[in-house]
């Protein structure tokens, strides 16, 4: 707020005042909302928004009428990241995609006449422009629970948090429920972990909340280190407040007077975010001694993560938080009871804590009204791959996977087949095109042999190689494996020496059966789940892939095209006109020719890097890719009709 | 099976010699006794008659020789018996030359290529591989002397930057340091974040600083130096001015992050997690930087680009030259 009349804020009725005057105060202006996540601001959405803001003081200049009437918003992530830098205009919604910076003088014009953009709307494959954002088949199949809030706000802003309703939540927990009555509507509202395990957060708290000791801690766990989703950080860059105000609602129902929130060092945003919305709530009086005259004091410390994937293991965080090396111990007892500076410790998810203040603020029911039984409520999903909507949507549990990657991403890229998707990073496993009709919730992709993870979903299509998909996740396990147990340094050392061998065209026929014994070991005697569910990507592959490996040791062949050592880049002499572009791409000299002859590819000499591939101009095409044996396609159905698929 | 006179394989052994082969006492056992069968023999046969002749020969060199001399085509595996693999002497020795002057031939490109300190500018990994294929590809004495020379000539010039460092500096550092510690309290469950800071500040984390800490806070310098590299962010060599990083995630991996690397590590000529000789780029690669829907991406200079052509690569590097 501009002027701090209030300067502690003591209870619901001030926050609703807060949030009314606020309310009154952008009645009839036109908020110009510029999506700056990671995703946008790589399309470099920065620009845009200071041409904006350029363009609106010109206007302000001339004295135009309406022109200060608008106001300009850098929001969080708006999700559709594909189609970035994503620009919405409130209160009609219209939704501007791909914005360029010399766009602003239109869209500023535009937008004090009330008028619309045309080239800048979304296009539906007829060609017909489609205005607002709801309406866009993207967001049109999703329900933004969490997210929703992300495309109104200013991330900067506290205040712009009360005006939609925040705090609320924590006002009516500190004032009219009884830690015991949060706790039991928690558990009602059978909120599972967002973080990988989906572990009961009712539970969670309880076994917090009923252990010994008076010195209790609450962590955020934002150390997201899984490859290819980035939920957590759009979260805490877009909507931080949400975080804390569910971190301070379980503080208050465990009886906690610490918290920390665990960021990665790689989200810089993230942290200078999470920071910022710290210090407004302390000057709030949300934070600190004496929370809204509730007699509850709670305060909250940024601890930056190292890199470490391993870290977001619980115990291992726990270490890291006491400035220690990050490496997981044995949880015979578990961190509950005995977590941080072996006090009972409750750690969860960025996005479990953002749902707490929905569940409070609108009751349990309400939330389990959403998704299926045993999974209750939405997830957000980063949808990333072979798609052509990528981006992270958020979906209730129990939507299919047909659903998500076809109505929501719009099928796959550059019209290609669909062959896999891989949910739950390293740790979880691959769905093939028969299960694609699976519910998405937490037992149900388990029983597929994958996971819920924290919401990667990793779409392939005909030109991924299976094997490479799973020696790439066994190779960035073994490199963040600690090191601490031999069954997972060791194990997973296996793993990848045996895919190697694999993708370099020595696979033996033992092999298959190796690398199944060795997830055996892996799963059962691992000390912490990066080694206990590294074998779900081994066995899913070979589970519905069984083919692919089956070509790459029999026949040397990767079908896919995708393991170099199996294939090999030839030029037809037909084709070639000799233009020598090739020769000179070629790192290793390997293309010999002279101008106006065909050119020939030394094999012995090629590392396969496909520079000349690239170079060759597409009139020409002349450079081709081939694998091992065809008669792989032929005989494949014959040779593997008994083992799996 | 091959008779040939010894006189002729002598002859042919001292051309070896001029090749740049190496031809040990073991080596020469084994080729005499290969020379001298009748028939093929499996590698422990060759190793007990090897035994007679030299009591203190063990098995495992007798591998590792065998492996050697069949990598130059010299012997032939041929045949199993018994699950034991016969070697025989190679029918076409003739063609040793040409096949091992081939191999030599690329030894010299990929030199060249490299520039004079490809071997040093490698992981230590990588290193040790490539030093294994240039002992026995490589052309020669003269080659393997001057790479080893630019190995050291580096490892010096890694010294004499970390000696820059000057003792004044130091000094001066204190204050610096002490700095930073004041921020976090002097306190032992902050050392993470300290390292952060100071990883931030240096860009990698000198050795004085490390020192420093370790006395002021009363915390064992094994224990620093643990946390300093069991953690991925920090770096205890100088780091490249400008950080080139690769998105090496999932969604970037599947729409080529590793034909963006290769050609990166063509451009600049270092591997992943190495720096140029000029400490001017890092190539690094992360898990994710967050951005699928242009993968694959890179980072430079805190700019993000999608999947960059080889001219465009090196058109951005030169531009910061």
């Amino acid at each position: 707020m501009s002027e701090k009349e209030i300067k502690k804020i003591s209870g619901l009725e001030d926050l609703v005042k807060i949030s009314e005057k606020l309310k009154s105060l952008m009645e009839g202006k036109t908020v110009i909302s510029i999506c700056s996540g990671t995703g946008c601001k790589a399309y470099s959405s920065d620009d845009v928004h200071g041409k904006i803001v350029e363009e609106l003081q010109k206007k302000i200049k001339e004295s135009k009428t309406n022109a200060d009437n608008i106001v300009i918003k850098k929001t969080g992530c708006h999700g559709y990241c594909e189609r970035g830098p994503i620009m919405v205009i409130h209160p009609g919604q219209t939704c501007y995609l791909g914005v360029k910076p010399e766009d602003a003088p239109d869209i500023v014009e535009s937008a004090i006449n009330e008028k619309v953009v045309e080239k800048l709307l979304y296009k539906d494959e007829n060609g017909s422009s489609i205005e607002k954002e709801n309406d866009i088949p993207f967001y049109k199949h999703q329900q933004r629970i969490i997210f929703d809030c992300n495309a109104k706000i200013d991330p900067y802003s506290i205040d712009d948090y009360i005006m939609i309703g925040g705090y609320q939540a924590l006002a009516k927990a500190l004032k009219e429920m009884p830690p015991d009555k949060v706790l039991s509507e928690v558990k009602k509202s059978n909120l599972r972990g967002r973080g990988g395990g989906g572990f009961a957060t009712g539970l969670k708290w309880e076994t917090t909340k009923n252990a010994a000791g008076d010195t209790k801690y609450v962590i955020v766990n934002a150390d997201e280190g899984d490859p290819g989703a980035y939920m957590d950080r759009s979260i805490l860059e877009g909507n931080p407040h949400s975080v804390l105000e569910g971190l301070i609602i379980a503080a208050y129902t465990i009886g906690a007077n610490h918290g920390y929130i665990y960021v990665r060092q790689e989200y810089p945003f993230a942290v200078k975010s999470i920071e910022n919305a710290i210090e407004n709530a302390r000057e709030y009086g949300l934070l600190g001694k004496n929370i809204m005259n509730s007699g509850f004091d709670f305060d909250v410390k940024v601890h930056r993560g190292a890199g470490a994937f391993v870290s977001g293991e619980s115990s291992a965080l726990m270490a890291a938080v006491e400035g220690n090396v990050g490496e997981p111990r044995l949880k015979y007892i578990h961190t509950a009871v005995s977590g941080l500076w072996s006090k009972p410790t409750n750690l969860n998810n960025v996005e479990t804590y953002a749902n707490i203040p929905h569940i409070i603020n609108n009751g349990a029911e309400w939330f389990r009204s959403t998704g299926t039984p045993g999974s209750s409520g939405t997830k957000i999903f980063s949808l990333v791959g072979k798609v052509n909507n990528t981006g992270l949507v958020e979906v209730p549990m129990g939507v299919t996977l047909r659903d998500i990657i076809y109505k929501i991403g719009g099928g796959i890229k550059g019209g290609k087949k669909f062959k896999a998707v891989q949910t739950g990073g390293p740790s979880g496993g691959v769905i093939p095109e028969a299960l694609l009709d699976l519910p998405v919730d937490f037992d149900e992709l388990y029983k597929a042999g994958s996971m819920m993870g924290s919401g990667g979903m990793i779409v392939m299509d005909e030109s991924d190689c299976m094997v490479n998909v799973a020696h790439y996740f066994i190779k960035f396990l073994a490199d963040e494996s600690c090191g601490k147990c031999v069954p997972c340094r060791e194990g997973l050392r296996q793993l990848l020496y045996i895919y190697e061998r694999i993708i370099n065209g020595q696979g033996q026929v033992e092999d298959l059966k190796l690398l199944e014994d060795l997830c055996i070991l892996l799963e059962n005697a691992s000390l912490c789940a990066l080694g206990g569910t590294a074998q779900n990507i081994v066995v899913t592959t070979l589970k519905y892939f069984r083919q692919e490996y089956g070509a790459h040791i029999y026949y040397k062949a990767c079908p896919a095209m995708v393991c170099k050592p199996l294939i090999r880049y030839e030029i037809s002499s037909d084709k070639c006109s000799g233009c020598t572009r090739c020769v000179k791409v070629c790192p290793v000299d390997a293309i010999s020719g002279k101008p106006k002859e065909a050119h020939a590819i030394d094999q012995s000499l090629c590392i396969k890097c496909g520079a000349c591939m690239e170079e060759c101009p597409e009139k020409y095409s002349a450079i081709a890719k081939s694998t091992g044996i065809f008669e792989y396609e032929k005989e494949k159905e014959a040779v593997f009709a008994d083992k799996g698929q | 099976m091959v008779n040939m006179e010894k006189t002729n394989i002598k002859n042919l052994l001292g051309q070896l010699k001029n090749i740049g082969f190496r031809l040990t006492g073991t080596r020469k056992t084994i080729l005499d006794i290969i020379i001298s069968a009748k028939e093929g023999l499996s590698a422990e046969e060759i190793f007990i008659s090897a035994r007679k002749k030299n009591p203190e020969i063990g098995v495992a060199t007798i591998y590792r020789n065998i492996k050697i001399l069949e990598e130059l085509m010299i012997i032939k595996r041929a045949g199993e018996t018994e699950n034991k693999n016969r070697y025989y002497l190679s029918e076409n020795i003739g063609n040793l030359k040409i096949n091992y002057f081939k191999k030599s031939v690329i030894g010299q490109k990929q030199q060249k290529k490299a520039g004079a300190y490809a071997l040093v500018t490698s992981s230590p990994a990588s290193r040790r591989q490539d030093t294994e294929s240039f002992s026995f590809y490589n052309s020669g004495k003269i080659d393997r002397m001057q790479s080893q020379l630019n190995e050291w000539m580096s490892e010096l010039d890694k010294i004499r930057r970390e000696k820059e460092f000057k003792l004044e500096e130091i000094i001066n550092d204190v204050s610096k340091i002490d700095a930073v510690l004041q921020k976090h309290q002097y306190s032992s469950e902050n050392l993470i974040q300290m390292l952060l800071d100071f990883q931030g500040q240096y860009n990698w984390l000198p050795k004085h600083v490390l020192l420093y800490v370790s006395t002021k806070l009363k915390v064992p310098l094994t224990q620093v130096y643990g946390i300093a590299s069991f953690y991925k962010f920090f770096n205890l060599e100088p780091r490249g001015r400008y950080q080139v990083i690769v998105c090496a995630g999932t969604a970037c991996h599947v729409r080529g992050s590793v034909s963006l690397l290769q050609r990166i590590t063509n451009v600049l000529n270092i591997n992943p997690g190495d720096t140029t000789p000029d400490y001017k780029f890092t190539l690094d690669t992360v898990n994710c930087l967050g951005c699928c829907a242009l993968g694959p991406v890179m980072m430079f200079n805190n700019k993000y680009f999608s999947n960059p052509s080889r001219k465009e690569l090196e058109k951005l590097f030169d531009s910061v030259v």
